[in-house]
C-alpha cells in the first residue's frame, strides 16, 4: 500500500517535469514569433472582420483560400512570407479584386468602401516596410 | 483520291495564309543595366540555370529558336514570352522594390520546387532547361539568401 503511494508520488513528479518542459518550450516559441509581431489596428481589423475573415480563417471552406492568407496565423508567418502576403494583399486590394466578385453578388453588403480598401492598403505597405527595415 | 487532293491543297494554303498573321515575337533589348546581376548577387551556377532556364521567358534577351519564326508555333512562343515577361523581367529587376524582390523570390522557390517553372513545353524542346535537383536546390538556397539579405540590410 505505502510502496504504490510512493510510486503514485513519483509518477506525478516524473509527469509534471515532462509537462513543465512542453510548456516551456512553448513559451520559448512563443518569444520567438513577437519578434515579427504584426499590429492590427482597430480600424483594420473591422473592415477584415467584415469582409475578409469568414474564408481567410479555420473556419473558412476553401482550401485555396487558406493556403494564400490566415488571418488567425499571423503571428506565425516567417519575415518573408509576411512581406509577401503584404504584398498580395495590397495588390488585391487596389484592384479590389477581394472579396471575390461571385461572393460580393450573394453578400454585397460585405464589399469594403473605398475608404475601407484605402485604409487597409495603407496598413499592409506600413507593417511591409517595418520588416524590411 | 481527288477529295485528298483538294484536303492537301486545302492545308498547304492555310498553312502558306497564316504566316502572313503577324505573331508579335516581343522585341529584344540588349541594356543590362537594370539586369538582375547587377543589384544582386548572382553567382555563377545560379547565373547558369537562370539563363538556360528562364531567360527566354522572363528577361529581354530572348532566343528566339527557328519554329518561333513560322506559324502556328510563333503564336505559342509569342504568347508565353509576353506573358512570362509581364509576370517577371529578370531584365528590369532594379525598378522592384524591395517588397516585390522578397516576394518574387518566394515565388521563385515555391514554383521550381513544384516543379512548376520552367513551364513544362519549354522543358520537352529545351532538355538542359529541365532542372536536377540538385539545380533546384542551388537555386532555393540562393533565392533564400537573397531574400534573407534584402530582410536583413538597412
Ligand atoms: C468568399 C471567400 C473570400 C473572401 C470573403 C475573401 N477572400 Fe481572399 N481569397 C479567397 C479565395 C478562394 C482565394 C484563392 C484564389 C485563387 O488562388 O485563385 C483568395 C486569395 C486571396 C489572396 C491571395 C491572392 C493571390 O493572388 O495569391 C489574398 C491576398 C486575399 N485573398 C486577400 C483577401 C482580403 C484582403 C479579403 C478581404 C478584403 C479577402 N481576401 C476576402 C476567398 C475569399
Ligand atoms: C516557356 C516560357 C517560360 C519559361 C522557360 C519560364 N517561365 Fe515562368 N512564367 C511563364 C509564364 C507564361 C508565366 C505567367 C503565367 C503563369 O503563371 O503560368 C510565368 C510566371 C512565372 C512566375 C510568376 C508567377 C505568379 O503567379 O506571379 C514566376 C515567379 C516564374 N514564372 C518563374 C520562373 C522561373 C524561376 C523560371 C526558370 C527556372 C521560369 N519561370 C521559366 C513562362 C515561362
Amino acid at each position: 500500500m505505502k510502496k504504490s503511494g510512493v510510486l503514485l508520488v513519483a509518477a506525478a513528479f516524473v509527469s509534471a517535469t515532462f509537462l513543465q518542459m512542453n510548456t516551456v518550450k512553448k513559451d520559448n516559441s512563443t518569444t520567438e514569433d513577437t519578434e515579427v509581431a504584426v499590429k492590427i489596428p482597430k480600424k483594420v481589423q473591422a473592415v477584415i472582420d467584415k469582409s475578409c475573415y469568414g474564408c481567410h480563417s479555420a473556419d473558412g471552406k476553401s482550401d485555396k483560400a487558406k493556403d494564400k492568407l490566415r488571418w488567425d496565423k499571423m503571428q506565425e508567418y516567417s519575415k518573408e512570407d509576411l512581406v509577401s502576403i503584404f504584398d498580395e494583399i495590397i495588390e488585391v486590394a487596389e484592384e479590389q479584386e477581394m472579396p471575390p466578385k461571385k461572393f460580393l453578388e450573394k453578400k454585397p453588403e460585405v464589399k469594403p468602401t473605398e475608404k475601407e480598401y484605402a485604409a487597409l492598403i495603407k496598413w499592409a505597405e506600413k507593417e511591409a516596410d517595418k520588416l524590411l527595415k | 483520291m481527288k477529295s485528298l487532293k483538294i484536303f492537301i491543297i486545302v492545308i498547304v494554303v492555310i498553312l502558306i495564309g497564316i504566316q502572313l498573321i503577324p505573331s508579335a515575337l516581343p522585341k529584344n533589348n540588349p541594356d543590362l543595366s537594370k539586369d538582375i546581376s547587377k543589384t544582386q548577387d548572382v553567382t555563377d551556377d545560379v547565373k547558369i540555370i537562370l539563363h538556360k532556364a528562364c531567360y527566354d521567358c522572363h528577361s529581354n534577351q530572348t532566343v528566339y529558336p527557328w519554329y518561333s519564326k513560322v506559324a502556328p508555333s510563333s503564336w505559342l512562343v509569342a504568347k508565353d514570352t509576353r506573358e512570362g515577361r509581364e509576370e517577371l523581367n529578370f531584365s528590369d529587376w532594379s525598378d522592384l522594390s524591395k517588397r516585390k524582390k522578397v516576394k518574387y523570390f518566394k515565388e521563385i522557390a515555391e514554383l521550381v520546387e513544384e516543379r512548376e517553372m520552367p513551364m513544362k513545353i519549354y522543358t520537352v524542346i529545351h532538355r538542359d532547361a529541365a532542372l536536377s535537383d540538385e539545380e533546384i536546390k542551388t537555386l532555393t538556397d540562393w533565392t533564400k539568401a537573397q531574400s534573407n539579405l534584402l530582410l536583413s540590410d538597412n
